[in-house]
């Protein structure tokens, strides 16, 4: 009875783990269908290349860095070029257009690498790439085309370098003279300039005292003519106030308007004695 | 006959043993060679991680993780066969001893151990994967550890995934075939069954490492891993 328990204890480990790697398996493959879109349909790509070197089937096909496809093959056509066919998930191909690009990329140094496509936006919206459509591929350049290239430029830069030697050859010891002889001159200015400026800065010192000096003089005159100065002002205030209660006195005067009327018209008769009653006796 | 096989003492019966259900074939599957598996894989992970921790330091934490599922996506078929080998060797080098058939139908009545040996090992190996996953996404996480699980899940190579785990099935089949070979060959001699292990397990760890050595000559499973 104990060992038909032990073995139906067993039997169930055995059962619960065998469901577990069931269930492991199922998560595994889940995951890796929904990162490749398995379960979604798609259409195919093409483009033409001269190299396959790092193409590869089943290598991941990118838009933006999100994956959206595979590599389904490459074929070595009897012109030398390899033609790749892709597969592009349905939803994607909208992205992709007559001015799209594909590119070998690599997201670090230990990603995968992978064919990136960049995204045409004047596709976006619309139908997109029909299946079987070509699009260009523009390949990385590897380090034999980089020294090749540089090979290629090494002359025109070694004669460019021979070039500018001989002209520096030619050119440098003259302005070399050149730059000591302004050099001299500079420094025979500098010292000229010192002089004078020695000079002026003694006859600078003498005019501001002389100017300082003059200034205490004012201060102090002024000082003593401010009293005598403002008695004068009241005084001359005074006057103009007499002066205008005179002219004032004035005006009201027969007299007055006798001096400002013509000579000719004779002045009427009862009126200096109604204007002016103080000459009436 | 239930449960006849899961026990040495009870493996006597073995020859009237005519068709054992698929839990019994499986019989290494017990929590304790699920736990092994697990410790084996979290530490293998975690192990890596902490050795690269250093040198990659300016590498992003997803890269390490990706590079450490990887390393043990490679390594597990080997360290569960042999894992599997320390659990079940010495069971089959007994039950090899005791089966006295020879020909055809004595290996008719092992068949089902080699296969019971081999699906346990597959089993295994995605408990294994499991915990080395779990351990990097702890060890080295960033934002998001569901997110981290599900894009390294997702990274796996489909094909690496598929090979290794026929890898780790034709491991556990072999081993139990070297493990049955040694039993039968020392059982009408005046040996051991402990030398027989011995001879067992060397055997079948030479072969298991050859052979691994082989296929990593010959499939280029660096090659392979770059079309994920």
């Amino acid at each position: 009875m104990v060992k038909r328990r032990g073995d139906w204890s067993q039997s169930l480990q055995g059962m619960a783990l065998l469901t577990g790697g069931v269930l492991l398996l199922g998560t595994y493959l889940t995951s890796m269908g929904l990162s490749r879109n398995w379960w979604s349909p798609s259409v195919g790509l093409q483009f033409r290349t001269y190299t396959a070197a790092g193409l590869r089937p089943g290598m991941a096909v990118k838009i933006s860095g999100v994956r959206v496809g595979q590599v389904r093959s490459l074929q070595l056509k009897p012109d030398g070029q390899v033609l790749v066919d892709l597969d592009l998930g349905e939803s994607f191909r909208s992205m992709v257009g007559r001015h799209s690009r594909a590119t070998l990329s690599q997201d670090s140094l230990l990603g995968n690498p992978y064919v990136a496509i960049s995204p045409d936006p004047a596709s976006i919206g619309k139908d997109g790439v029909g299946s079987g459509e070509m699009i260009v591929y523009d390949p990385r350049p590897d380090i034999q085309t980089l020294l090749t290239e540089l090979a290629e430029t090494r002359i025109p830069l070694q004669k460019a370098l021979g070039a500018g030697a001989g002209l520096a050859s030619q050119r440098i010891p003259a302005t070399l003279d050149e730059l000591d002889r302004t050099l001299a001159a500079g420094r025979t200015l500098a010292g000229s300039l010192q002089r004078d400026a020695s000079n002026t800065a003694a006859q600078l010192r003498s005019t501001t005292g002389t100017v300082q000096q003059v200034l205490t003089t004012s201060a102090s005159s002024g000082e003593q003519i401010l009293p005598a100065l403002l008695q004068t002002l009241q005084e001359v205030n005074s006057l103009a106030g007499n002066s205008n209660a005179m002219l004032r006195k004035l005006e009201k005067s027969w007299l007055f308007e006798l001096i400002s009327s013509p000579p000719d018209q004779p002045a009427p008769a009862a009126k200096p004695a109604e204007q002016s009653p103080a000459a009436a006796p | 006959m239930a449960g006849t096989c899961c026990h040495p003492d009870r493996t006597l019966d073995l020859p009237d043993v005519a068709r054992p259900r698929l839990l019994e074939l499986v019989r290494g599957l017990d929590r304790r060679s699920a736990g092994t598996v697990v410790l084996a894989g979290a530490g293998l992970s975690l192990g890596f991680i902490q050795l690269l921790a250093t040198p990659l330091q300016d590498v992003t934490a997803v890269d390490v993780q990706v590079l450490a599922v990887r390393t043990s996506l490679y390594m597990a078929p080997l360290a569960v066969t042999l894992l599997q080998l320390l659990r079940e060797g010495p069971l089959l080098i007994e039950e090899a001893r005791v089966v006295t058939r020879l020909g055809i139908r004595g290996w008719q009545l092992r068949l089902p151990r080699v296969l019971a040996m081999a699906l346990s090992t597959l089993v295994l190996v995605l408990y294994f994967e499991t915990a080395a996953l779990v351990a990097a996404v702890v060890t080295k996480p960033e934002a998001d550890a569901v997110g981290e699980m599900r894009f390294l899940m997702g990274n796996l190579d489909p094909v690496l995934f598929v090979v290794t785990l026929a890898k780790a099935g034709l491991f556990g089949a072999i081993a139990s075939l070297l493990c049955l070979h040694q039993g039968a060959r020392f059982r009408g001699r005046r040996t051991t069954e402990a030398r027989a292990m011995s001879e067992a397990i060397v055997v079948t760890t030479a072969a298991l490492l050859a052979i691994d050595l082989v296929w990593v000559l010959a499939a280029d499973p660096l090659q392979m891993a770059g079309n994920g």
